[in-house]
C-alpha cells in the first residue's frame, strides 16, 4: 500500500465522519476557514432553506384550526411542529406532566370532545360517575363530560360550554 | 356574554330552536372543590329529572363562582321553550337544592347542599324559528 492511498483512504473516512455530524458545519469549516464547534454524534441541526424551493405552506393556522381554500398561510422553514406546540397556552398540569396522555371514552363523540380540549391544551381527568373533567389553559373553569350522552343534544350543549372556555378562540 | 351555536338543520320544520344558559350562583363564597362537587350533582338532576332538556350540561366557573347549565332547546313556540326552562328550573328547585324563588335562606335547607343557591340570571338566544 503506498502512502498516498492511505492519505485518500484517510480523507475519505473524515469526510463521512463529517457527513454524519453535520454537512453544515463541514461545509463552514471548509469554505471560510473557519472551525466550528464539532457536534455531538447524533446532533440534528437543521440547514437553511435552499434557494429556490417555495415555502412550506400550510392548510391549518398555529392554533390548530383549519383553514378554507385561499387562506393558506405561508410559514417558514424553520418553523416546526415543536415550535408551533410550545407557543400554545397549556394548562400548568401539562407543563408539570409532559408525559401525561389524555383519559379515552368509549362513547365516539364524548371521547372527540376531550380529544378536543386535550389538543387545545386543556388539562383532562378522570371524576366520579364516570365523567371526565376538563379545565382550560387558565384554570378558571371546570367541563365534565360524560362517559355516555344522556341525549342527543349533550355534544352541542358541551361544545357550547368548552367554547365559553375558550376552546377554539 | 356573545354565543353563537347555529345549527344546521335547525327551523327547517317549523320548529324553534334556541340556546339557553341559566346561571346558579351561590348565595356565599364556596371552595373550588364544593363548585365542583355541585356540578357533578346538578348535572345528575339534570340527566335524571330534566328530559325535557335532555342533554342538559352543567358547568363550573371559577373565576364567577357560578355553575352555567347550557340548554339546546328545540319546540314548537317561543313559549314552549321557555316553558321548558320554567320545567329545568322547577327540576333544580325540587332535586338539586336551588331556592330561585327567594333571595333569602331556603327552606329546604335540610336537604340542600351547604351553601344556598339560586338561579342568578338566565339567557335565551333563538337559533332558528
Amino acid at each position: 500500500m503506498t502512502p498516498g492511498a492511505c492519505n485518500s483512504r484517510r480523507l475519505t473516512h473524515v469526510s463521512a465522519a463529517a457527513t454524519l455530524r453535520g454537512a453544515a458545519s463541514s461545509s463552514s469549516a471548509s469554505t471560510d476557514g473557519r472551525a466550528s464547534p464539532p457536534l455531538a454524534f447524533g446532533t440534528l441541526r437543521r440547514l437553511p432553506p435552499a434557494a429556490g424551493v417555495p415555502p412550506k405552506v400550510s392548510t391549518r393556522d398555529p392554533s390548530g384550526q383549519l383553514l378554507l381554500r385561499g387562506q393558506e398561510q405561508s410559514f417558514p422553514a424553520t418553523l416546526g411542529k415543536v415550535e408551533s406546540v410550545s407557543l400554545a397556552a397549556m394548562h400548568p398540569k401539562r407543563h408539570a406532566n409532559p408525559n401525561a396522555t389524555r383519559p379515552t371514552l368509549r362513547n365516539r363523540d364524548m371521547d372527540a370532545l376531550v380529544r378536543l380540549a386535550w389538543d387545545a391544551g386543556w388539562w383532562c381527568e378522570r371524576g366520579g360517575n364516570n365523567h371526565v373533567k376538563c379545565y382550560p389553559p387558565n384554570n378558571s373553569r371546570m367541563v365534565p363530560i360524560p362517559s355516555t350522552p344522556s341525549g342527543s343534544r349533550t355534544k352541542a350543549n358541551k361544545l357550547a360550554a368548552l367554547r365559553r372556555g375558550g376552546l377554539g378562540a | 356574554m356573545a354565543r353563537v351555536h347555529p345549527l344546521d338543520t335547525a327551523g327547517n320544520d317549523g320548529t324553534t330552536t334556541a340556546n339557553a344558559v341559566l346561571f346558579v350562583a351561590f348565595r356565599e363564597p364556596v371552595p373550588r372543590d364544593q363548585l365542583e362537587a355541585v356540578t357533578l350533582r346538578l348535572q345528575e338532576v339534570l340527566d335524571e329529572y330534566a328530559a325535557d332538556a335532555e342533554g342538559a350540561s352543567a358547568s363550573a366557573n371559577f373565576a364567577t363562582s357560578e355553575i352555567e347549565i347550557d340548554l339546546s332547546l328545540v319546540s314548537d313556540s317561543i313559549s314552549a321553550v321557555h316553558e321548558t326552562i320554567a320545567t329545568v328550573v322547577r327540576a333544580l328547585e325540587l332535586h338539586g337544592g336551588i331556592d330561585s324563588a327567594t333571595l333569602g335562606p331556603s327552606s329546604r335547607s335540610a336537604t340542600a347542599p351547604a351553601a344556598e343557591m339560586t338561579v342568578r340570571s338566565s339567557e335565551t338566544q333563538l337559533v332558528a324559528a
